[in-house]
């Protein structure tokens, strides 16, 4: 009989009441347990894992994002959320550095933090005031804030002057604690103290909890809803300041990726939805956990979909544990035990059943969520246990090349090509201009300092090569983003790899974002490789990553997107594409197949990284110096989505009519899709279009005659050379030049099978 | 002495609500009107068949997310943050089942989506833990599961098939063409309609519909009346999963690829669509005519502010998505006001 069971199950849950308080405690400090499970599986399974700057690093990594996470927790509180803290933090950023010049660094800050927390005012008015749902009002803020740093900085990165602020935040005062992590911490505590030690922070709560009845005993919510979303404005503003600062750059989308560790780490740390309940200890310990668990993951080998799977379970675990708990309370709430157990303790008669009928079946119901509880915590165990498993089982060391002089040239990618190629024409760039920046857009001396970027460099002094041979290496390589192109880019990486018998670890910056690189940075530091490849997120985020690698006497080699002039000096050398002498190329065939003339538009890259800016300008520039009558009608970025793309193209088509001739793509797949698509719909097949190539959709574009022209840019070629360079340079051969390009190629009908099968 | 009888005073608050009434009701549709006449002031190639047909077929697969999301959103359960994992997973499941014919990878990209559905609805319905929360979770391991099985690599359909040729050929599919394809009904606006349709009927004239308003204004009183409230969310949640995975099928068959970034953005534009559509967050209020008036007022005003003439193309391109930012909040707030006024609404 299942009442019987049931029964007796309580009756033993009873008799074991000192587990059940255990288990209580245990539920009550579950965000501490889980930050030591971590740290100590972390530290049983990697060694790297093991020092004192790996640590340091965890730190820096979780107070990152903490300021902003407690303003997120406080809002949280009072049953409200607030989903602009992301882009406010942006918004800090960007105006503490872009203001210094002319107001020193704490006018900057200060000016930066006021803004920050004028949004949260106008957030905290539209919700208290005009009573409008907070999701709603800070989903349009986080939109708005996002797009206004857009338009003010024009989609670019913003360095800092000089690097005395940034130096002084990061330099480690006890061990592990650096100005900025202590900043951060005590931020942290001050919030901490408001919320459990005075009046003010209880009103929090009480609102958070029942706002109702907060309202009759005369506690003025409206006033308290506004100075939350103040408080988390503000709070948001000073940690993207505080960031910026440290790292001396301040980039237009810096804050995009924060959102989501900050809900998962207030959540994980015991704030509640609902409001009302929630700790800014819990959250600063569950930020550290979930760092912890990333850099953890990451020095174990692990790629990003890895980190991006460990933190949704532990997420999903945490909050699936805290519904188990809830069921459990229910199970037991206002029974008494005592009698229970004497009810457990004597047989079921046969009479008594009839006024437990009703009991029992609800009874039963609850206990079908229990199972239903215990069955997806198993599920989320099992996946768990599996992603463990194939950790445990990748990564092992490559094999080593049996002896004899190594020759890579033999070497082909995937696409028939020859693997290791280099373009040796000599770099003679022209004068800089006093001040690019003053000049127009069209003018190309403009972007001076992006398209000769280390031509003309004096290198600092660089680490001494072993010149010992390549073989046992052990070379790190940090990619910007995970995409199929970069797979690629990886697959010839390894291929070179192989060969010469070095070890490879690949890390991914997520899509774009440069904290996670500047982060992977500091990882790197404590592992200390024998040279480090990096694929800079953004010209000039990366520079101050670059001067630390360089600090740290660590080698480094650039690739596929060029530092701007002030990192160069750090590297060893930067290979990769050409990407304005690409689309200065592509602009003259345009402009052949457009017979100079015509109005064309352009669909630009993401902004916030540099091919926004070279694959919309170098064909802007090249197309005034070779075609004037050609005239661009309009530019915009449409996120390389094929849908948006479409529309956007559509729309062109709509509003230019046949003043449109051609149209300049970033991108010849998503983006490409949308393009053609528009202009099949529209029975505008005439369109010239070409794009940056060459992924397998735009080859076939290609071949079909629906796209005229790609730059054939090989990206397992891209990914090879850097590992031959740094191969030459572990045997002691000398660099000679700063900046290798790849060949620069046109691919169209005529010649496209010979770059057939595609390698994306 | 008071100025005015009583009934002076019902009267008048009677006229005054309403209009209050008239502007709820027409909600997003007033703002669709608005953005038509002014589409049709600002460039003559607004009212074109081909301008409008493109900007139709632009939100297509945004209305069919959009009609399941509605149910979650309906029952009060806010949003359903899954979503462009559902699309990216069923995308590349569809066409990793394709060498099984092409029924086949339709049936496996569906079974994917209403799979991940029927997992978030047992966790939300039957667990009853926070949509935002889980469905957030939910999201980062697909997102991680899909790069892990495919190599981080696009899948491409095989072409050579001709399962692959029909699943590429999906998206472009034509319903009608009259006069040499100058009036085109594609599809995937065919597709939306009909969904358009079942939805307002599930919605609106079944006992499912009904159970979902009672329990979407008030979780407490619908357990108490005896509706199988847990069921009820569970099932929003599949639904909205289903149309996901539809919508996620047709956008892998128009990028010709599937890969992990299908289906990026889908969550906010689609609640987006959903709110501007008077369908509100508090739950039970709102109906699916509404939502689609926000689906089309979301691709209007996409449309309208991309025919305007900007001189400056950078302050151009992102001052258009300040003011979808702010119209959104205005509009919201417009409509919850109005409510407060009527006494329909008392939050």
């Amino acid at each position: 009989m299942p009442e019987t069971a049931e029964r007796a199950s309580v009756g033993v849950d009873l008799a074991r009441g000192g587990d059940g308080r255990l288990a209580a405690l245990a539920y009550r400090y579950r965000v501490y347990l889980l930050c030591a499970g971590v740290v100590a599986v972390m530290c049983a399974l990697s060694p790297a894992f093991r020092s004192w700057e790996s640590a340091r690093t965890v730190l820096k990594s979780a107070t990152e994002n903490l300021p902003a996470g407690i303003g997120f927790a406080l809002v949280l509180i009072c049953g409200q959320l607030d989903l602009s803290v992301g882009s406010v933090m942006t918004l800090g950023g960007m105006i503490a550095i872009a203001l210094e010049p002319q107001v020193g660094w704490a006018g900057g800050l200060v000016v930066g933090v006021a803004a920050g927390a004028g949004v949260g005012l106008v957030n905290g008015l539209l919700v208290a005031r005009a009573r409008i749902n907070s999701f709603i009002v800070t989903l349009g803020t986080m939109i708005i804030v996002q797009n206004v740093v857009f338009i003010v900085w024009k989609g670019d990165t913003v360095p800092a002057r000089g690097y005395a602020v940034a130096d002084w935040l990061s330099r480690p005062i006890a061990i592990i604690l650096t100005p900025r992590v202590i900043i951060a911490l005590v931020l942290a505590m001050l919030c901490g103290l408001l919320l459990l030690r005075t009046t003010v922070g209880r009103g929090f709560f009480l609102m958070g909890g029942n706002p109702q009845t907060a309202w009759y005993s005369g506690l003025r919510t409206r006033r308290y809803l506004s100075g939350a979303f103040i408080l988390s404005g503000l709070l948001a503003a000073t940690g993207g300041a505080l960031y910026a600062m440290g790292e001396a750059v301040a980039n237009s989308r810096m804050g995009e990726k924060s959102l989501m560790t900050i809900v998962a780490a207030v959540i994980i740390g015991g704030t509640s939805m609902e409001g009302g309940r929630g700790s800014v200890a819990g959250t600063a310990v569950a930020m550290i956990a979930l760092m912890a668990l990333i850099r953890g993951l990451n020095s174990l080998g692990a790629g990003y979909e890895i980190e991006l799977m460990a933190s949704g379970l532990v997420l999903a675990l945490v909050i699936l544990y805290d519904a188990w708990r809830i069921v459990q309370k229910n199970r037991t709430r206002g029974q008494r035990r005592e009698l229970l157990a004497e009810l457990a303790a004597r047989p079921p008669a046969a009479g008594e059943d009839e006024d437990d009928t009703t009991e029992g079946v609800a009874m039963q119901t609850k206990d079908r969520t229990f199972a239903l509880a215990c069955a997806a915590m198993v599920a989320c165990v099992a996946i768990v246990g599996i992603v463990a498993m194939y950790l445990y089982s990748v990564r092992q060391p490559a094999p080593a090349p049996t002896g004899g002089p190594i020759d890579v040239s033999t070497l082909r990618g995937t696409d028939n090509q020859p693997l290791v190629i280099v373009d040796d024409s000599p770099l003679n760039p022209p004068q800089r201009p006093e001040d690019p920046s003053k000049l127009s857009d069209e003018d190309p001396l403009r972007w001076y300092d992006m398209e000769y970027a280390g031509w003309r460099c004096q290198k600092v002094q660089q680490p001494p090569s072993p010149g010992d041979g390549a073989r046992g290496k052990y070379v790190v390589c940090l990619r910007h983003m995970d995409h199929p192109y970069t797979t690629a880019y990886t697959r010839g990486m390894q291929k070179v790899a192989d060969a010469y018998g070095i070890r490879l670890k690949t890390l991914t910056a997520g899509n774009c974002d440069a904290s996670v690189q500047s982060q992977q940075v500091d990882q790197v530091i404590s592992e200390r490789p024998d040279l480090v490849i990096i694929l800079p997120v953004e010209a000039k985020a990366v520079v101050p990553m670059l001067r630390k690698l360089h600090q740290a006497s660590i080698p480094v080699i650039a690739s596929n997107l060029i530092p701007v002039d002030e990192g160069m000096p750090y590297v060893l050398a930067w290979t990769g594409p050409d990407d304005w002498g690409q689309f200065r190329l592509l602009a003259r065939e345009f402009a052949r197949r457009m017979n100079n003339e015509g109005g064309y538009c352009i669909v630009r890259h993401m902004p916030g990284c540099s091919p926004y800016f070279s694959r919309t300008f170098a064909v802007v520039t090249e197309l005034k110096k070779i075609a004037p009558k050609m005239k661009c009608l309009e530019m915009q970025t449409t996120d390389l989505e094929a849908e948006k793309s479409m529309q956007t193209v559509s729309a062109w088509i709509s509003k230019y009519g046949q003043d449109l001739k051609g149209i300049v793509s970033a991108d010849d797949s998503g983006a490409q899709i949308g393009i053609n698509e528009a202009c099949r719909a529209a029975k505008r097949e005439d369109i010239i279009r070409v794009a940056a190539g060459n992924s397998k959709v735009g080859m076939d574009f290609i071949q079909a005659g629906t796209l005229h022209a790609i730059t054939y840019q090989s990206a397992e070629a891209d990914g090879a050379l850097p590992m031959k360079l740094a191969a030459d340079w572990f045997s002691g051969k000398q660099i000679a030049k700063s900046v290798y390009y790849l060949p620069k190629k046109v691919i169209t009908k005529e010649n496209v099978a010979q770059f057939l099968p595609a390698q994306w | 002495m008071s100025e005015l009888s009583a009934p002076d005073i019902d009267a008048r608050a009677q006229r005054k609500n309403r209009l209050f009434e008239l502007v709820s009701v027409l909600g997003v549709w007033a703002l669709v009107m608005l953005l038509f006449a002014s589409g049709c002031v600002i460039s003559p190639k607004f009212l074109t068949a081909r301008n409008l047909m493109s900007a139709a077929q632009a939100v297509s697969l945004l209305g069919i997310v959009c009609m399941g999301l509605a149910f979650v959103t309906y029952s009060r359960h806010y949003v359903d943050l899954s979503i462009p994992g559902i699309m990216a997973l069923s995308g590349a499941m569809a066409i990793s089942a394709l060498p099984y014919g092409f029924a086949a990878s339709l049936a496996v990209g569906m079974a994917t989506g209403l799979a991940i559905g029927l997992v978030n609805g047992l966790v939300v319905g039957y667990l009853r833990l926070n949509p935002i929360i889980w469905t957030l979770a939910m999201v980062s391991v697909l997102a991680g599961l899909i790069r892990w099985a495919y190599g981080g690599l696009q899948v491409y359909p095989d072409e050579a098939t001709a399962a692959g040729r029909a699943f590429l050929n999906l998206y472009h599919v034509k319903l009608v063409s009259l006069a040499d394809g100058r009036i085109e009904l594609p599809l995937i606006v065919g597709l939306l309609a009909v969904l358009a349709a079942a939805a307002h009927v599930v919605m609106r004239w079944t006992s499912y519909g009904a159970q979902l308003k009672l329990t979407g204004s008030a979780y407490e009183v619908a357990r108490l009346t005896g509706v199988n409230v847990r069921r009820v969310v569970a099932t929003a949640f599949v639904v909205s999963a289903a149309t996901s995975a539809l919508a996620g099928i047709l956008l892998t068959s128009f990028n010709k690829v599937a890969a992990f970034y299908i289906g990026r953005g889908y969550d906010f534009e689609a609640i987006t669509a959903v709110v501007l559509g008077g369908m509100a967050l508090a739950g039970g209020r709102g109906s699916i005519a509404g939502v689609i008036g926000g689906v089309v007022a979301v691709a209007l005003l996409n449309n309208v502010l991309s025919l305007v003439k900007v001189d400056d193309f950078v302050i151009g391109e992102f001052a258009k998505r300040v003011i979808q930012g702010c119209v959104f909040i205005v509009v919201v707030g417009l409509h919850s006001w109005a409510l407060r006024r009527t006494g329909m609404d008392d939050a």
